[in-house]
């Protein structure tokens, strides 16, 4: 006999969702013989628990026989199209996703506390900090806003990594230069990207998202192996070898 | 190693098709009338078992009341609820 371990809430629910959608995949497969079929669309489940709190999480251990007392929880789950799903999450034009806290740097603890006060992704907790909610009485804990900014921006810039598509040489202004191409690279426009050539700083001429063009010095000339190493920004250091 | 429900459940999936009657339509061919069912809201008590594996994933078994017999321990009882809608489908 299996052990009646405790459920999280969440798993539940998720497990829950997987079989009501194998249940609407199953309907479809019986469509296809039958003309006439079945479409589930709400769907309710009440089941006998005891929940229990460890001091960080609430779970459930579902009733046994026998056992008397247990909570009934009721989960309810209505259905609504794709189409109304995209219309209702769409998101602002021209706005990254807001990473989830679980892509944030800080310790299991920090997570939890967060979690526990509602916050589940970069954007609540931007949310709490214009409204000069005071994070370390709100979580009885260390926690700042300065740090977490500067995780944040961690977090957001490992979401918007940059990625070098090509490398060439061309010229500028009738100076050899090295011009890198790719997607989010230079993307801070407080930070001027710096770049060092073979060891040597070089002058950087121009700089963007899609971009980046350095100067190479005529007294230290391109290489057959040359290892070019660019800062974008605080969170994004890429270091590249280029055979010339 | 995936967590397997007792194998006198069925996963929940399985089960809300199980409990949906394929209802023929009613036909009076004399008065000219069919009738069709056109939906059905089911409520009917089961019983569950509920595994979690080492990861924590739950995977859901469930069953109508297996034995109809009173025994000292009685089983729990859940309870679902669901409505269907019948609908013809596009060929």
């Amino acid at each position: 006999m299996t052990a009646n371990a405790a459920w999280r809430l969440e798993d539940f629910v998720d497990s829950l969702v997987v079989e009501l959608d194998k249940t609407r995949e199953t309907l479809a497969v019986k469509a296809i013989n039958k003309k006439l079929t079945y479409s589930v669309k709400e769907v309710a489940l009440d089941v006998n628990a005891f929940p229990t709190y460890d001091g960080d999480q609430v779970r459930f251990t579902t009733a046994r026989p026998g056992e008397e007392g247990a909570s009934r929880l009721t989960i309810q789950l209505g259905s609504v199209t794709d189409q109304q799903v995209r219309a209702s999450s769409k998101p602002v034009e021209g706005t990254a996703p807001s990473p989830s806290i679980d892509e944030l740097d800080v310790d299991p603890t920090t997570r939890s506390k967060l979690r526990r006060i509602g916050v589940s992704s970069v954007d609540d907790l931007q949310a709490l900090e214009e409204r000069k909610v005071n994070l370390k009485q709100a979580t009885d804990s260390a926690l700042d806003y300065t740090e977490l900014a500067r995780k944040i921006r961690k977090a957001r810039r490992s979401n918007e990594a940059p990625r070098l598509e090509g490398m060439s040489i061309a010229t500028s202004a009738g100076r050899p230069c090295l011009l890198m191409e790719g997607r989010n690279l230079s993307v801070d426009p407080t930070f001027p990207p710096v770049a060092v050539l073979n060891g040597r700083l070089v002058e950087v001429l121009s700089s963007g998202p899609g971009h980046l063009e350095l100067l190479v010095d005529p007294e230290h000339p391109l290489r057959a192996d040359n290892e070019v190493v660019v800062t974008f920004d605080p969170y994004a250091v890429v270091r590249v070898n280029v055979k010339a | 190693m995936n967590a397997r429900i007792d194998e006198a459940f069925v996963p929940v999936g399985e089960l809300v098709p199980l409990l949906l009657p394929d209802l023929p339509d009613l036909v009076d061919e004399v008065a000219g009338v069919r009738s069709t069912v056109t939906g059905l809201e089911i409520e009917t008590p089961v019983e569950l078992d509920v595994v979690v594996d080492a990861s924590g994933r739950v995977v859901l078994g469930g069953a109508p009341p297996l034995y109809h017999v009173e025994t000292s321990w009685l089983p729990v009882l859940h309870q679902v609820r669901f409505t269907a809608v019948r609908g013809e489908v596009d060929p």
